[in-house]
């Protein structure tokens, strides 16, 4: 939270070292120019080519060609595209809902009922340490635990006597394993900051509650909630932002399939931009997730304000 | 109402118990696969322990010339631009942290800084794949280390400019006022004090740069391949290579795991952009 | 030591005005106090003698030279900042040698020997060893203060350092600061908002208002001759009572039902003035109880709400007829609540405001 309140912070800035020295433009200068140079200004003529037919390598269309909105008017017309849009929002949606709210829970439960400071690290350790490894790799690792034959989850149905599932083997279901691959990896940015949240609440807050009688569901309910609500939707927010980007597992675990059932908007403007080379269709794909995040990220703003008052 | 009340915290610590079970097997499967010949991986029911060690898969990860020259070139790369952006970054973040009302009035260039990182990847990686063809940047070190700073430094400018708050303009003020110049007070006062954040950000940085995925596979080819682009190459005849690829993935998350495990509280911090703090 | 000079500072924050034209004489030793609520320009100025903020425009001089424009390594000055500004990762004798560490600076006897003589000075020798985080408030008072000392320097500042602690220490460590800075004929400027401790502390007060200085002059006369209504207002405990009049006739107030009727000196002040608006104040040291005062003497009507007891006196909150408040000190256990009666004004001590705000100047 502390970055947050650094944002607003405004500091008795030494106004002689201001004044006269170039110093801070010198400083900022550098990483201005680099992030200026390997990500805005490549982006803005992206958003040319948006506006392009481009094919490298096809007969056609080998060098931009001037189109106005028509990659956009593909793109739009496009039902590969909008079944991945929905996909995002089945996955965004209850992907999110399901991190954050296992995220919340965990982290109240280990700040309410693990008295051992030992024991309280280690389990934030194990909740965390996923988040260090490359969802690539996680998402391999998930993979085989689903394996259709020999998988573990299989195998534990199997001891119960359910029959076996192809759990990448179909849409909705293929989104839905992905997505607990993505949980379990996750579920560690909601945790930490609906505990560091939680920590940072006053005792006597509770205490007062408790000489009124109130009962832990109350409490729960009346202050827990309230006082964490603003928190829990940035990192809904922050976990959000990630479905726009959301690639890896997927590539890995099913790659968009079967067929294209499980593509979201990442992946496939990965397919027309590095499968077919349609450059022009691609970067006004990436425009449009680009608003997509760009909006998100305003949201997530506005929120980070108001958890400064929290 | 009372039995409630003593249910609860068996009920919370149920919860957690059966969580942390869940959260450990796929790191545990991860291993145990790692061990067991290729042969046992689909048998029904699963071996749950590899009854002879088997070391061939680990052997093959610190022998493999593919493998090993992978790891070298992530290794390579995320210390590159980690280097890069830890600097550019802690520049940067230095002078938004003490001149923002002078560069930075609005807060509004630091907010978009960040931004460009929760930006998705494709959208700087398809532009930036023919940019990088004319400038002879594909498939080189070079190359994926400055696209790396797309995400590492504005992380990094972010990180460092929270953890330069942390320190009092005050702390500076008085060793001016006590007669030392700015560079003197900077290695005298900040860095000793931000030395810990700095760390962290170096060690956010560096994973993150390790564990990427997306601009890896789209800008390096045959003659720079970070380990996680081979992971999805390894299968011999439409059967995948599993313990190969949990050794690998054994190995690979060494690192992050000592990190986290070192520096767990500045880079839980890191982690959630400074919002919490453990 | 130097005496300072400043002249004409102006400093703003874009739009906003931190100081006004403020120009201010320190003598070489002397210990001067700016005093004033908060915003009221006093840090700023403080922070434009220490080279901390460049002056929009005026100068500061020390002795002959001009300071405006150098930056604060080259203007040879001590402060204590307001959170003092210890160095966490250093120990408490480290901290205190911090200053003679600096590029330049000319050290007579060895470092260790100045930071034992310093900390005898300021009574820290005690936990010298010690690291920042594990003293209390008041040694790292007593650190913050000693590193300032360690040099000597031309001008030594103040901002605030005792706010965070406790009566008890504040009073100590006051009386340690001004016994050093008489013994060592310190240059001495501190900055405070606790207007009790500018009058123990101070050889002369600046109170200061909305960027502008509302009066200068040693503790005495801040006290019985306030300048302006503000300073009146602001100085002394408990607060002056102040009784926004028109003026009836000659030497004659009135404010609403009350009248009063002024001593000879005090009407000359007020001649010729029919119908203007005078607040007159009185601090509650100058009123006294009666059951029954004398004919023609200044008193008003009143009945007790609140005695508090400090030591010998009480303080006493009364109300008059038309609810305005008046507070007197009076001999302890005297009055109690619900008691109706007369607070008499002392004729010697009264003040007179040309009108009800902040900058209604003084008329006798």
């Amino acid at each position: 939270m502390s970055t947050i309140r650094g944002t607003l912070a405004q500091f008795p800035i030494p106004d002689r070292l201001e004044d006269r020295n170039l110093a801070p433009y010198l400083l900022v200068g550098p990483a201005i120019a680099t992030v200026f140079l390997v990500t805005i200004g490549p982006m803005l003529w992206s958003l040319w080519l948006s506006f392009n037919r481009w094919k490298p390598g096809s007969l056609a269309y080998q060098t931009p060609e001037f189109t106005g909105v028509g990659n956009y008017a593909w793109l739009f017309t496009t039902q590969r595209f909008i079944d991945s849009v929905i996909n995002f929002v089945y996955y965004g949606g209850f992907g999110v809902l399901l991190q954050v709210t296992l995220g919340t829970f965990l982290a109240l439960a280990l700040y309410n009922y693990v008295e051992s400071r030992a024991v309280r690290i280690g389990l934030i350790t194990l909740f965390t340490v996923p988040m260090m490894y490359a969802p690539l790799v996680a998402g391999r690792m998930w993979q085989l635990l689903l394996l259709p034959g020999g998988g573990v989850a299989n195998g534990i149905l199997g001891m119960v006597g359910l029959p076996s599932v192809n759990w990448l083997g179909s849409r909705w279901l293929g989104l839905t394993s992905i997505m607990i691959a993505d949980t379990w990896q996750w579920v560690g940015l909601p945790l930490l900051i609906v505990y560091g949240g939680r920590a940072s609440l006053s005792d006597s807050l509770y205490e007062a509650a408790r000489v009124d009688g109130a009962s832990r569901w109350m409490m729960f309910r009346r202050i827990t909630l309230p006082q964490l609500r603003n928190l829990i939707v940035v990192a809904a927010i922050l976990r959000f932002m990630d479905a726009y980007k959301f690639f890896d597992k997927l590539f890995i675990m099913t790659r968009g399939g079967p067929g294209s059932a499980t593509e979201l908007p990442t992946f496939f403007t990965y397919l027309v931009g590095f499968q077919d080379f349609n450059i022009g269709r691609a970067a006004a794909l990436t425009w449009v997730l680009g608003l997509g995040s760009i909006l998100t990220m305003l949201l997530f703003w506005r929120y980070v304000q108001t958890v400064e008052g929290v | 109402m009372a039995t409630g009340n003593r249910a609860l915290p068996t009920v919370g610590k149920a919860f957690l118990a059966l969580y942390a079970v869940f959260a450990a097997f796929p790191l545990y499967w991860t291993l145990n696969t790692a061990l067991k010949p290729l042969e046992l991986i689909n048998t029904f029911p699963p071996t749950l322990y590899p009854e002879v060690l088997n070391l061939s898969a680990f052997q093959w990860v610190f022998s493999n010339s593919r493998a090993v020259s992978s790891i070298i070139d992530s290794l390579i790369i995320a210390s590159g631009t980690t280097i890069l952006s830890v600097i550019l970054g802690a520049m940067a973040g230095y002078a938004f942290s003490r001149h923002a009302n002078r560069i930075d009035p609005g807060g509004n260039v630091s907010f978009w800084l960040l931004s460009t990182r929760m930006f998705p990847p494709i959208a700087v990686v398809l532009p930036m794949f023919f940019i990088f063809g004319w400038l002879n940047l594909q498939d080189t070190h070079l190359g994926l280390i400055l696209l790396y700073l797309t995400f590492n430094l504005p992380l990094a400018t972010w990180l460092m400019r929270d953890f330069f708050n942390k320190i009092p303009v005050s702390y500076e003020e008085a060793a001016y006022v006590d007669g030392y110049s700015q560079l003197q007070t900077f290695r005298k006062v900040v860095f000793p004090l931000v030395r810990p954040g700095l760390i962290a950000t170096t060690m956010l940085s560096w994973v993150f740069a390790w564990n990427e995925f997306i601009f890896a596979l789209i800008i390096t080819g045959d003659n720079v391949s970070p380990y996680p682009t081979i992971i999805p190459t390894l299968i011999l005849s439409n059967q995948i290579l599993w313990d190969q690829i949990m050794a690998m993935a054994v190995v690979v998350a060494i690192p992050p795991t000592l990190i986290l495990i070192a520096f767990r509280k500045h880079i839980i911090e890191g982690m959630t952009l400074g919002m919490a703090e453990v | 030591m130097a005496d300072v000079t400043i002249d004409n500072l102006t400093k703003r924050f874009g739009s906003i005005v931190a100081t006004n034209e403020i120009s201010l004489d320190i003598a070489d030793g002397e210990l001067v106090v700016l005093v004033g609520p908060s915003g009221c320009g006093k840090t700023t100025t403080l922070r434009s003698i220490a080279g901390l903020e460049t002056p929009t425009s005026g100068t500061i001089t020390f002795d002959d030279a001009d300071v405006t424009d150098r930056s604060p390594q080259d203007r040879d000055i001590s402060m204590v900042f307001q959170d003092l500004a210890l160095y966490p990762h250093m120990t408490a004798a480290e901290n205190i040698a911090f200053p003679l560490h600096a590029d330049g600076q000319q050290v007579t006897g060895t470092i260790d020997e100045n930071v034992e003589e310093v900390a005898r000075a300021t009574n820290c020798d005690g936990f010298l060893e010690k690291q920042v985080s594990d003293l209390s408030g008041g040694q790292r008072q007593r650190i913050a203060l000693a590193r300032a000392l360690v040099r000597e320097p031309e001008v030594f500042l103040m901002d605030e350092p005792f706010s965070d602690l406790d009566e008890l220490l504040k009073r100590q460590l006051r009386a340690e600061v001004m016994r050093i800075q008489k013994e060592r004929g310190i240059t001495m400027i501190h900055v405070t908002h606790d207007q009790e401790e500018a009058m123990t502390m101070g050889d002369r007060l600046v109170v200061m208002n909305d960027g502008e200085i509302a009066q200068i002059g040693d503790p005495d006369t801040v006290y019985s001759e306030p300048s302006n209504l503000f300073v009146a207002m602001f100085i002394g405990s408990p607060q002056i009572n102040r009784f926004d009049c028109v003026v009836a006739g000659d030497g004659v107030l009135e404010s609403g039902d009350l009248r009063f009727e002024l001593p000879v000196e005090d009407a000359e002040a007020l001649a010729g003035a029919t119908g203007e608006e005078v607040a007159l104040c009185v601090r509650p040291r100058h009123l006294t109880w009666s059951e029954d005062p004398d004919d023609g003497a200044l008193a008003v009507p009143v009945t007790v709400i609140v005695t508090e007891q400090i030591g010998t006196e009480d303080i006493v909150r009364c109300e008059t007829e038309d609810g305005v408040e008046v507070t007197a000190v009076v001999p302890a256990n005297t009055l109690e609540f619900g008691e109706e009666g007369y607070l008499v004004f002392d004729p010697d001590h009264l003040h007179l405001f040309d009108g009800y705000d902040d900058s209604a100047e003084r008329l006798n």
